[in-house]
């Protein structure tokens, strides 16, 4: 049975289904550069067509559904990529830090210094009478004092800087679960209705993906298009519509550690106390600044002890064997520590060498300005094997420590650029499938206004026919 | 595949920034002139470079060790060399006056003004300087070690570090050449320790030769001691005492001996020393020239590749601009 008014239905639901389809073309333009945008498509299907007699006739169009072109397969593999991403560019940067503590390509660093001070015992040895020489002993043994503090001081910098990075991640970690939570409030009730949560799904991913690249993550979805989200371990930070609060706990020289490190707790709800999740974090950024700062610069701190304990014990142990200018009992050269934790931050010239020259021992006779035994074999401690159960004399010890940095930071600087580089492909990959294309989205604005002309032009034929219809009588 | 606009950003800003960073490298070499400007630059050469450096300094130390050990032994080998020429003229003196026919009484007593110049002289040999250090005190190098022929310094030998495993002594304490002091085994044996192994630069002198036991006050078995040698000729001559000039000559003849036996040993210390600055010379060379290859960026091949990476960049500017530029939008009214 036709009608003329199935016409003009048939050309208003036309009008209709072109103007959505316009509609998201044009969410789909303002979009183009929204970060984690998935184009989304109309769905159009023509309605069920009625029968007339023998025929069945159609009856136009109308929108199924609106979805969002993506391929989640991909989306679940950028995160995890984008996950070990954050932790190699945290290491990478963090180690960079490190680095330029020993860096010694441009300018005088440690390895210098210790060669200066035993230097300045040889030209003891050529002068012990003069006061020059001795001058020159104190002032390069402070210089190597200052170094040693000065890159244990920069490492510990390197720390502090690195517990300032994971209180802003951790800030960072909270307000991102609350929005996951409430993004699976809206999503769930989307999509209970039966419709595509698209841009509330795009924008989840996202924040997984951001997540991620801060600490590691293990998330799921439940029926109810639900994620709930594990950092670490077991640190449940969503789930449902709930989230729950990590935060970092500054806290005093705990666990070994000889500076206020920062600590990452986890609060389950206000009801239960906080729980210390700092050693289940092994990646992202926070992952990874964990494992520079704890790992990392605590055993070049430890070295550094090292080298400066030792130091001290073997040219004291030298220093008091012999007899200063004035003949007196060899005092300690540096003051002595009593262990190797924080040697580095506490060899101190002693005093007494520091106020008066005369008291640096050069010689081992009480009276024998000229004698030069305690120099020599101050300055043979250079080439003696001291460190590392006597298999390594300092030169090859501290030279040793910067050949390990320079390795792990150049290959921490390559595994990022290659993670960078899947990245990458990966984003490349995505935007292929999900990205917005301009003239696309013009083709298809041609087309659906194309279209919508032509309904239009239809409900204005519909007109004139029942124009044609109602003028029947007139004549 | 399906080109999206991100996928243009992407590239473009993948290929520009991968440019940018290789040009900024490069500008950083050339600027430096060096191809390592952090250790991970190049692990392998960095802790190459600072082992060099640290051998270098030191070799350049040991350097200045040498100089100053050599300025110490050429002095004292100059002294010694004087000495022994007034030693020879004083056995000249003594042989001249010691046959009782050709000479008298009177000409003795003359010529023994001489020999009594000839012992101030030595007296001024024994208490030389270098700046303010005497040079034959042992390690009392602040006081005069000879006053009347008494010696008032002691036996130290200062160890100079010529290099990494041998030191040499610069100097030869007086009790050695004016009193003909033997090494002390003993002694020797603690150098030979110091030296780690290393054989002891001392030569043949080091043991006076003399094997007639001159029972001197003063000198040491088998050693003279030269000024009472002197003394004693000079007593002999003024009181015209033939015997005594010609057992004096005898004394001479072995103070001679005495002070040439040290000047060979000052020679031969001085020639090891010698020799080892050439070889620290060469190493401060190869330590240099080891250094520098390592770090030391090669400017052409610097310029060239920033030229190339210019090139590149721009290239890859010109590109984008017409990659990212035109769409459909461009070309429908």
């Amino acid at each position: 049975m036709s009608k003329l008014n199935a016409i003009l239905g048939m050309g208003k639901r036309s009008l209709q289904t072109s103007q959505m389809g316009l509609q998201t073309v044009s969410h789909n333009i303002a979009n183009k550069s929204t970060e984690g945008y998935s184009r989304q498509r109309v769905e159009q299907t023509s309605t069920p067509p009625t029968g007339q007699g023998r025929v069945q006739i159609g009856t136009g169009a109308t929108v199924a559904a609106v979805r969002s072109i993506k391929n989640e397969y991909l989306e679940k593999q950028i995160q995890g990529e984008t996950e070990k991403l954050g932790f190699q560019e945290s290491r990478s940067e963090n180690m960079t830090r490190v680095e330029q503590v020993f860096n010694e390509q441009l300018n005088k660093g440690l390895n210098q210094f210790i060669g200066d001070f035993f230097n300045s015992f040889r030209e003891l040895a050529n002068a012990p009478e003069s006061a020059a020489s001795r001058t020159l002993v104190k002032e390069t043994a402070k210089s190597l004092v200052n170094d040693f503090r000065r890159v244990n001081n920069q490492l510990i910098d390197v720390q502090i800087d690195i517990d300032h990075q994971i209180e802003n991640e951790v800030s960072l970690i909270n307000s991102m679960a609350k929005e996951i939570a409430s993004l699976n409030e809206k999503i769930s009730q989307v999509e209970i209705q039966g419709r595509n949560a698209n841009d509330e799904r795009d924008r989840r991913d996202l924040l997984l993906k951001q997540l991620g690249e801060k600490v590691d993550i293990k998330y799921a979805e439940n029926e109810l298009g639900q994620v709930s989200v594990m950092a670490g371990s077991n640190a449940t930070i969503v789930s449902g519509f709930s989230h729950a609060e990590i935060f970092a706990q500054p806290s005093n020289k705990f666990e070994g550690h000889r500076h206020g490190t920062v600590k990452v707790m986890f609060k389950a709800s206000e009801t239960t106390s906080p729980v210390d999740i700092t050693k289940q974090l092994s990646g992202g950024r926070i992952g990874a600044a964990l494992e520079v700062r704890d790992e990392y610069i605590e055993g070049l701190l430890d070295q550094l002890d090292d080298v400066a304990f030792t130091l001290n014990r073997e040219v004291n142990s030298q220093h008091i064997n012999g007899k200063d200018r004035r003949g007196q009992n060899g005092v300690l050269f540096f003051d002595l520590l009593q262990s190797k934790s924080n040697a580095a931050a506490n060899l101190k010239l002693n005093d007494s060498v520091e106020n008066d020259v005369n008291r640096i021992v050069a010689g081992q006779s009480s009276n024998g300005p000229g004698d030069n035994r305690i120099a020599n074999s101050i300055a043979s401690i250079q080439n003696k094997k001291v460190l590392n159960d006597g298999t390594a004399s300092m030169d090859d010890f501290y030279t040793a420590i910067v050949g390990k940095v320079a390795v792990t930071v150049n290959k921490a600087n390559m595994s990022s650029e290659h993670q960078k580089g899947i990245v990458d492909q990966l984003a490349n990959i995505r935007e292929s499938i999900s990205g917005v294309s301009l003239d696309e989205e013009t083709t298809k604005m041609i087309e659906l206004q194309k279209s919508f002309d032509a309904s239009a032009r239809l409900i204005r034929t519909a007109d004139e026919m029942f124009d044609t219809v109602l003028n029947i009588k007139r004549y | 595949m399906r080109i999206a606009d991100k996928n243009n950003q992407l590239q473009v800003l993948k290929s520009l920034s991968g440019n940018r960073k290789r040009m900024a490298d490069l500008q950083g070499q050339a600027a430096t002139m060096k191809k390592i400007n952090k250790p991970s630059d190049d692990p392998v050469a960095a802790t190459r470079v600072l082992e060099s450096k640290t051998n270098l300094h030191t070799a350049e130390q040991f350097l200045r060790n040498s100089e100053q050990a050599k300025r110490f032994l050429e002095f004292s080998e100059q002294s010694l060399q004087e000495l022994s020429n007034s030693l020879i003229r004083a056995k000249e003196i003594a042989l001249s006056q010691a046959n009782s026919g050709t000479t008298n009484a009177i000409s003795r007593r003359a010529i023994a003004e001489e020999i009594s110049q000839l012992y101030e002289q030595m007296n001024a040999i024994a208490n030389r300087k270098i700046g303010d250090r005497f040079i034959f005190g042992g390690f009392q190098t602040m006081d005069r070690p000879f006053t009347d022929g008494k010696y008032a310094g002691d036996s130290g030998e200062m160890l100079i570090e010529i290099n990494g495993d041998s030191k040499v002594a610069m100097n030869m304490p007086g009790d050695v050449v004016f009193l003909g002091k033997s090494v002390d085994p003993e002694k020797e044996e603690i150098r030979q320790r110091d030296l780690d192994g290393v054989e002891g630069l001392r030569g043949p002198a080091s043991v006076a030769q003399n094997t007639r036991s001159i029972a001197e006050e003063g000198a040491y078995d088998n050693g003279v001691d030269i000024f009472r040698a002197l003394k004693r000729l000079e007593i002999s001559l003024k009181s015209d005492d033939t015997t005594g000039i010609q057992n004096s000559i005898d004394l001479i003849d072995s103070s001679i001996n005495q002070v040439i036996m040290a000047r060979s040993e000052l020679g031969s210390r001085l020639n090891s020393v010698t020799n080892n600055v050439e070889t620290l010379q060469k190493n401060v060379l190869d330590n240099k020239i080891l250094v520098s290859s390592f770090e030391d960026a090669d400017a052409f091949e610097v310029y060239s590749k920033l030229n190339q990476a210019e090139g590149n960049l721009k290239a890859s500017l010109q590109t984008s601009g017409k990659l990212i530029q035109p769409s459909l939008l461009d070309f429908i009214g």
